[in-house]
């Protein structure tokens, strides 16, 4: 009966107070769902998506949208934003599918670190179709801004993202923001792996990795240079 | 009735009557069928003994079923000494405790103290299911022995009853309470500085979701499954297996000598991982619907009916079955990948890729060498506090504010006993499940203690990313887990990649990074004070230090490093110089001691602290590590300390050679005397030897029963004979053994032998 569900790993960047933890902490709050771990740590997040997807059918007689219903399991990894931890960036980015880029729009430098990491995740990871990238300003609520939505949306498509304004602490386009990026990532990039169900995922994809290795332990690939080198 | 062709021995056939012949036949063909079935059965005995011995066999994995690491191992290996101590006489033993209890005098913190107790109760919960024996004359050392037996441990049980002793009568002693049952295994010991209120939350929360290791019980089932009879194509499988295993490495050990190749590594620990993973899923099928493992899979299936969703629930069963076969398996290989892998080279950076090009150092180094130099760097950092690493959410709010003030913030520090403890536990761990599990316990635990810290300071926002990962380094730091980065790399080897995905993945991540932190962090540059953060203008690994700052801790904690190590050279040169018999007299003071306030008196312990990581070493290089052993290992340290006299080092060869010989004279006597002299009766000719039961007829009964009676007879004699053999040989031993062990334990204590050894050989 369940159709396999498609998993994304997601990582969440941005410098030091952007407010990428609090982007989060309102994710969960405003959409709270059952299968989600405690909220005692707000670093890493799995979220089950359901994306709706309205599309005229113009086959039918009585023009009505239908709606096809998508789902995909989000893994929210959270990264430590400070420069200090800049060069361990590669290891969270690894197979990643998804990427939420977060700055203050009342903090220039954080904007400017963005495109740090966006040339750094394509040179990376790869182009649009390895990777969906999404720029998110925050704390759109404050005043004084610093960046001009304007330019940033001008940034963003010219690097081949998604962009939003919004703000963690109104909850404002937050959740549109995980769906938005759910709905690319569905279209376009080959999911992180895929399950029968998001419980049994771990132990399902595990049996299914056992079953498909064999168990000789293979020497013969290795050396074949070694032997010539022995005997100098 | 035909001759059966090529017996030559045998009498011609008798010709007799049809119906008397049938009987004798029948009779025959009776007796034979019995011989043979008893022969099998005995054959198939020992084969099951062996199998047995074999599964039980308990490497230092297969007893660590406790959620924490750091006393494990010294307990473990307290049952490798107490082993060792086999050859004692019981009265002997009263000295087992004291010499294991000194030699791996266990940290003396409330918590170690409070799972010990926890671990005896717990063995005494099940000490009446010991099998009982007889002999009780250790009755009177059983209260010391108790002290060191940490809990119902099988190994501990074996020793002893091969001692002769009763396990029941041993554990029960000392005992207060009964069995408390709220240590589930998945959850390890009590975060003692928390507040109990938030230990429950702390310690609860985390096995909601995860059930990624065997439960303990569920360990023992399985294990129980496996000594049944009907296992034996699955045992024999697993032991094929891993001597393949062992042959495989042992391989790679010869043929790499040379002087290996990342890549060459590489393949050959993919190979293995594969290989393992392999047999994880084929046994994994085969005990599925294996009738033996049938009360296994369906106690499983009864643990987990809970669920509403059977799928969910079958899922978590075979789930639960991988991971005690896995942790079987890994128990059992984890020494031979681990001599692989250590001195496989890697460039630094490669494992996993996760490392900027700018990152990779140029000379490959082995693992071993990498954790050594990690070690090294981790202990001299140990300086580093909050503030450093700029935890954002300890912050003290009091002080002026991070931006304008003028006075630097100051931080609070945050306890991080627990993921500590789970971090130095990750090396102990045999399968890279269970060590996923201690990494992603830890991940948690900072972020419950940072939560904890923060919650205290006002804000109520659970820690992101942001400061989990500094907290996390310092809980590295702190923990100074010697072989951190070989464990990672083992989990990225070996764990399947989907293991590798959920939190587990996300923890394991971290800690990579935490690890990689420390690795790069850049202590030049902090000395010569251009490594400021963005004082180059690159994005680098620092810490938030002056030049002159970080060189005093530098210095300060090399400093503590020397003086470590001449504590415990003071301790020792006191413990020589005299109060040698206030330890023996103390020997019931180390029971007291645990159980009032949790800490063993620093007095008790030895001179050099014999680490697990050591015993296990020895043990993967094949050393017996045994009473013997610990105490020359002791003498070695203490030699190259430099404080040992000529005189001193001398004995010590002399002990060894003696021990050498001791053991080679063992051996040899091992060896069934070849010419017993023989009984004057006794023929040896066998008539019927060959004889086909169509061929005897009845007028060759009376031969047939002679000779029988005459083997029987021969055979009863032999027995009683050996068996008087084995207990002179026994007594003769112990006798040796307890000169040996009097001796070391002279030395060792450095008491005089005039003085000392009447005191030594009055104490019992």
């Amino acid at each position: 009966m369940t159709e396999a569900v498609n998993h994304y790993k997601v990582v969440l960047l941005g410098e030091g107070r952007v407010g990428k933890t609090s982007i989060l902490l309102r994710y969960i709050e405003n959409s709270y769902d059952v299968g989600c771990p405690s909220t005692l740590q707000a670093s890493y997040l799995e979220k089950h998506v359901v994306v709706e997807d309205r599309t005229n059918n113009y086959l039918s007689s009585n023009r009505n949208a239908a709606v096809s219903r998508r789902e995909a399991n989000l893994s929210i990894w959270d990264t430590a934003g400070q420069e200090r931890f800049h060069s361990l960036g590669p290891i969270y980015y690894r197979d990643a599918k998804g990427a939420i880029l977060v700055y203050d729009v009342t903090d220039r430098p954080s904007f400017e670190r963005v495109r740090k990491w966006t040339k750094e995740l394509r040179k990376m990871v790869g182009d649009g179709d390895k990777i969906c990238i999404s720029v998110v300003g925050n704390k759109i609520d404050l005043q004084g801004r610093a960046v001009d939505t304007e330019e940033a949306k001008k940034y963003a498509q010219s690097v081949g993202a998604a962009f939003a304004e919004v703000s963690a602490k109104t909850g404002s386009g937050i959740e549109a923001v995980f769906v938005d990026l759910t709905k690319k990532m569905l279209d376009t990039v080959k999911p992180s792996h895929r399950s029968k169900s998001s419980l049994a995922s771990a132990s399902s994809s595990m049996a299914t990795s056992i079953n498909k290795s064999d168990d000789r332990v293979n020497l013969s690939q290795r050396n074949p240079e070694q032997e010539p080198s022995r005997c100098c | 009735m035909t001759t059966a062709g090529g017996i030559v021995s045998l009498p011609p056939p008798p010709p007799s009557s049809a119906d008397v012949g049938v009987d004798v036949v029948s009779a025959n063909v009776a007796l034979r069928r019995a011989r043979a079935e008893e022969r099998k059965l005995e054959l198939l005995a020992k084969a099951r003994s062996a199998r047995i011995a074999w599964v039980l066999d308990d490497d230092d994995a297969n007893a660590d079923d406790d959620g924490d690491g750091d006393g494990d191992g010294d307990d473990d290996d307290s049952v490798d000494l107490l082993s060792g101590l086999r050859a004692c006489r019981p009265d002997a033993l009263p000295h087992a405790p004291l010499v294991v209890g000194a030699l791996l005098a266990p940290r003396p913190s409330p918590a170690a103290a409070a799972r010990r107790r926890r671990r005896r109760r717990r063995g005494a919960g099940t000490a009446t299911t010991g099998r009982n024996v007889d002999d009780s004359d250790g009755d009177d050392c059983a209260t010391s022995v108790a002290v060191i037996i940490p809990r119902n441990n099988r190994a501990v049980r074996r020793a002893l009853e091969e001692r002769g002793l009763e396990w029941g009568s041993v554990s029960a002693r000392g005992v207060d309470g009964v069995d408390d049952d709220d240590d589930d295994g998945a959850v390890p010991s009590p975060h003692p500085p928390m507040t109990t209120t938030t230990t429950t939350t702390t310690e609860r929360d985390p096995i909601v979701t995860y059930d990624f290791i065997p439960r303990p019980d569920d360990y023992e089932a399985f294990l129980d499954a496996m000594c049944d009879p009907s296992a034996a194509d699955v045992v024999l499988s697993a032991m094929k297996f891993c001597s393949t295993m062992r042959e495989a490495a042992n391989v790679v050990a010869s043929t790499d000598a040379v002087g290996g190749v990342g890549e060459d590594d590489a393949v050959v620990l993919t190979g293995l991982s594969r290989a393992i993973r392999g047999f994880v899923g084929r046994t994994m099928r085969t005990v599925e619907g294996h009738e033996a493992f049938r009360d296994f899979v369906s106690r499983d299936r009864r643990a987990t009916s809970t669920s509403s969703n059977e799928a969910v629930a079958a899922a978590a069963a075979k789930e639960r079955l991988a991971a005690s076969i896995e942790k079987f398996v890994y128990g059992k290989c984890r020494r031979d990948i681990d001599a692989v892998l250590s001195r496989s080279t890697r460039k630094e950076g490669e494992a996993g890729d996760y490392a900027d090009d700018g990152a990779r150092r140029s000379s490959p180094k082995s693992l071993g060498e990498t954790d050594a130099e990690f070690h090294e760097r981790v202990r001299s950092l140990q300086f580093v506090s909050p503030a450093h690493l700029e935890i954002r959410c300890l912050m003290m709010r009091s002080g002026g504010t991070g931006e304008g003030g003028a006075a630097p913030p100051s931080y609070e520090d945050v306890d991080l006993s627990y993921a500590v403890r789970q971090i130095r536990s990750i090396h102990g761990r045999s399968s890279p499940r269970e060590m996923l599990q201690s990494i992603l316990m830890a991940h948690r635990g900072v972020s419950f203690a940072l939560n904890e810290a923060c919650g205290s300071g006002g804000s109520v926002s659970p820690p992101g990313a942001d400061d989990v990962l500094p907290a996390l380094i310092l809980a590295t730091l702190r923990a100074q887990a010697p072989r951190l980065p070989s464990a990672l790399v083992f989990i990225e080897i070996f764990a399947p990649p989907s293991m590798l995905q959920g939190e587990a993945g996300y923890a394991y991540t971290s800690l990579c990074g935490a690890v990689q932190f420390l690795k790069e962090l850049d202590m030049d540059g902090h000395l010569r004070g251009v490594a400021l953060l963005g004082g180059t203008g690159e994005m680098s690994a620092v810490l938030s230090i002056g030049p002159d700052d970080f060189r005093v801790g530098l210095e300060e904690c090399q400093r503590k490093m020397m003086l470590e190590v001449e504590e415990g050279v003071r301790r020792s040169m006191k413990r020589r110089s005299g109060d040698g018999m206030d330890e023996c007299a103390g020997e019931t003071d180390v029971e007291d001691d645990t159980n009032d306030d949790g800490r063993i008196d620093d007095d008790a312990s030895l001179h050099i602290r014999i680490t697990a990581r050591q015993v296990r070493d020895a043990r993967s290089h094949g050393e017996i590590v045994d009473l013997d052993w610990a105490m020359k290992k002791q003498q070695e340290a203490l030699w190259q300390r430099g404080e040992v006299v000529d005189l001193m080092s001398e004995r010590i060869a002399n002990q060894a050679e003696d021990m050498a010989a001791a053991r080679r004279r063992r051996q040899r006597l091992n060896v069934p005397p070849e010419a017993l002299n023989l009984p004057p009766y006794f023929s040896r000719s066998y008539s019927f030897l060959t004889a086909h039961p169509d061929n005897i007829g009845i007028r060759d009964l009376p031969q047939l029963l002679n000779e029988y009676k005459m083997l029987v007879h021969v055979t009863e004699l032999l027995l009683n004979e050996r068996s008087i053999w084995r207990e002179s040989e026994r007594k003769r031993q112990s006798r040796l053994e307890r000169e040996h062990l009097e001796r070391d334990f002279a030395d060792v204590i450095g008491v005089d032998e005039d003085g000392g050894g009447g005191e030594l050989a009055n104490g019992h």
